[in-house]
């Protein structure tokens, strides 16, 4: 009679064998679904299996296995369109990172946070043109110019107006 | 730590000789369980090599030629109300191997036995 544990352990390696294998070439896959499922029914009718130390005997396969597995699925993964398909999706989700840290401050300088910024209140704002004319590169200079001010000697900053 | 191409980890070489060892007894073929409980024995161990150890091994055997395997007709699988299994035989190359191995373990060990013996 086959232990709870047992039977706990074999749909574990049935479980994870599906999980690694999902989404493989089909002919790879079931090669590898049907090899394991074969060395299942193989252990379970060997006299060395029953009672509850066969389930650990299964755990114990399973889980030294699990970088193996890993590896194997890495390898047949890369050779194959699915690595193609990945690496773009990868690239296309960097690529949208990407222009969403461009775009969003963008979005932010058009609609005006800047009327009422630090750089707005900076001493030196006060010197240069009004918030609604700045540009890009005057907003720049005027951070860099606070920052300066903030970090630089006292009484070597602009003057209070 | 990537493995040189053609190079064999001690895990394939035991198949290799395991495999060999079967075939001078007459076993041509034999399946992933079949091999695991032979390099069990043949160790003298009682847990069998990891699934994902064992069929990675298979695998790359077999890409480098060394193993060959055929599926079962799924009729004696259907027949004997069994999941198919998968049937594999060491090739010329795979029994090169082998010998080459069994030559370099027996040309290693009366070195190490002499280095063992030597202070006594």
């Amino acid at each position: 009679m086959k232990s709870p544990l047992f039977g706990f352990a074999v749909a574990l390696v049935r479980a994870w064998t599906r999980l690694y294998t999902w989404r493989m070439e089909p002919a790879l896959r079931e090669t590898r679904r049907e090899e394991i499922e074969s060395d299942l029914w193989e252990f379970q009718h060997d006299s060395m299996a029953g009672g509850s130390s066969s389930g650990f005997h299964v755990l114990a396969r399973l889980f030294l296995g699990v970088p193996s597995d890993l590896c194997w699925r890495v390898d047949n993964a890369l050779s194959r369109d699915e690595g193609l398909r990945g690496r773009a999706a990868l690239t296309t989700a960097a690529a949208v990172l990407v222009a969403a840290l461009w775009i969003v401050p963008a979005l932010f300088w058009r609609n005006g946070p800047l009327e009422r910024t630090r750089a707005n209140d900076c001493p030196s704002a006060s010197t240069t043109r009004p918030a609604d004319s700045l540009t890009r590169a005057d907003y720049r200079m005027q951070v860099i110019n606070c920052a300066g001010a903030f970090f630089g000697r006292r009484g070597s900053g602009p003057p209070e107006p | 730590m990537r493995r040189k191409q053609g190079s064999l980890v001690p895990l394939e070489i035991a198949i290799c000789i395991s495999a060999s060892d079967r075939h001078h007894q007459g076993v041509n073929e034999f399946h992933g369980y079949e091999i695991a409980r032979y390099l069990a024995d043949d160790a003298g161990r009682r847990l069998l090599t990891a699934y994902g150890t064992l069929y990675r091994a298979l695998g790359r055997l077999e890409k480098m030629g060394l193993l060959r395997s055929r599926r079962e007709d799924p009729h004696i699988s259907a027949r004997e109300n069994r999941p198919g299994r998968r049937f594999y035989s060491l090739t010329a190359e795979g029994e090169a191997a082998a010998r080459e191995a069994r030559k370099v373990s027996t040309e290693k060990t009366p070195r190490r036995a002499r280095r063992r013996l030597a202070p006594a």
